[in-house]
């Protein structure tokens, strides 16, 4: 991969992991395991 | 004995490690710690032995309460970035049903590459616009982390997803009365949709993962930056198109300058175009600078 494409690579990286410890600290997966539901239900 | 039809290399590798994820999957005895996780794989989280949680059922229920998904899009994007679209290509259940539906010999299509983008419009009108707008009709403070209710809602699990349909529509509507009872024309519509979507999955090769899956539409984009590609050498390309007559979604591969093209972001890693190229080191998949598997010259057709 050229230079310019690791940089994007790495602030991408960056974020997700951000995006991801958040989630976690707002308590998200526990909000997505409640959703685990009948939701295609119709 | 004939073996012409008899898959060997890496499309036999892919198809065990597809089955192996379907069923690990939809392994009931998993579930009570899969369903925290989402995975980059449509496999509804509403089947009783689903393991994992459905990434666009969760999108969908957090733009319901108008909160961003932060874990969601955090797991799906690192995954992305991470093996790209190979989960569709590798571990992704109904890629691997659609994978079996495609053997029925018979006559074959090529959709148009203009459906491509419907996906990404399902992906913003019914996975978060609409729950956006509309919110649960069961909660209207719209504020509230709630529970996602079912039925009655305008998004993408209640009124297309064939997967939910597939998982948990079928075997509730055998299984429940309840089920039974409460079934209405959205019902019947999505069975309708479940079955156009077989029988396109058996004319065109993963033509829902092309068309209507809204989990590929993110996947494509997070492709953009994701480690493993794959690459072409232009100048010992013949042209012979064997590589774009196997390829699953259709994926060109394209020139970036006059040594090397790169797959497109439909490209979903089956390495079947890297199995059947007649140029040795013509193709190769890559994961940052190291080569994964690369065309040897061998072809089974």
């Amino acid at each position: 991969m050229s230079r310019k494409r690791w940089i994007l690579f790495a602030v991408v990286l960056s974020a997700l992991i951000g995006c991801l410890g958040y989630g976690i600290y707002l308590g998200d997966p526990w909000y997505v395991f409640d959703n685990a539901a009948a939701i295609c239900y119709t | 004995m004939n073996t012409s039809n008899r898959r060997s290399g890496l499309p036999a590798k892919r198809s065990r490690v597809q089955l192996y994820s379907l069923i690990l999957l939809n392994s009931y005895i998993l579930a009570s710690v899969g369903k925290y996780i989402c995975l980059p794989v449509l496999n509804c989280y509403a089947c009783p032995i689903g393991t994992v949680a459905c990434p666009i059922g969760s999108i969908t229920a957090f733009a319901m309460v108008l909160d961003f998904p932060f874990y969601v899009i955090g797991l799906l994007g690192l995954a992305g970035l991470a093996v790209g679209r190979a989960f569709c290509g590798w571990v992704c259940p109904f890629g691997y049903v659609q994978d079996l539906l495609h053997r029925i010999p018979g006559r074959k299509l090529r959709l148009p590459r203009a459906l491509d983008a419907t996906k990404y419009v399902l992906l913003v009108v019914l996975v978060v616009g609409l729950p956006l707008l509309l919110g649960n009709p069961y909660d209207f403070s719209g504020t509230e982390r709630v529970v996602f209710e079912a039925g009655g809602t305008w998004d993408y699990c209640a009124l297309v997803c064939p997967v939910g349909t597939l998982e948990a529509g079928v075997p509730g509507l055998i299984a429940s009365p309840d089920f039974r009872e409460k079934a209405s024309w959205r019902t019947v519509s999505k069975f309708a949709i479940l079955a156009a979507v077989l029988v396109l999955a058996v004319l065109s090769h993963r033509s829902f993962c092309r068309v209507l899956c809204p989990l590929g539409a993110l996947m494509a984009m997070a492709s953009r930056v994701t480690l493993p590609r794959l690459r072409t050498h232009q100048a010992t390309c013949t042209r012979c198109q064997r590589c774009q007559r196997v390829c699953p979604t259709s994926s060109r591969l394209v020139p970036e300058d006059a040594g090397e093209g790169e797959a497109t972001s439909e490209c979903v890693l089956c390495l079947e175009c890297v199995q059947r190229c007649p140029e040795a080191g013509t193709l190769s998949a890559r994961l940052g600078g190291k080569t994964l598997a690369v065309s040897g010259g061998k072809t089974d057709e």
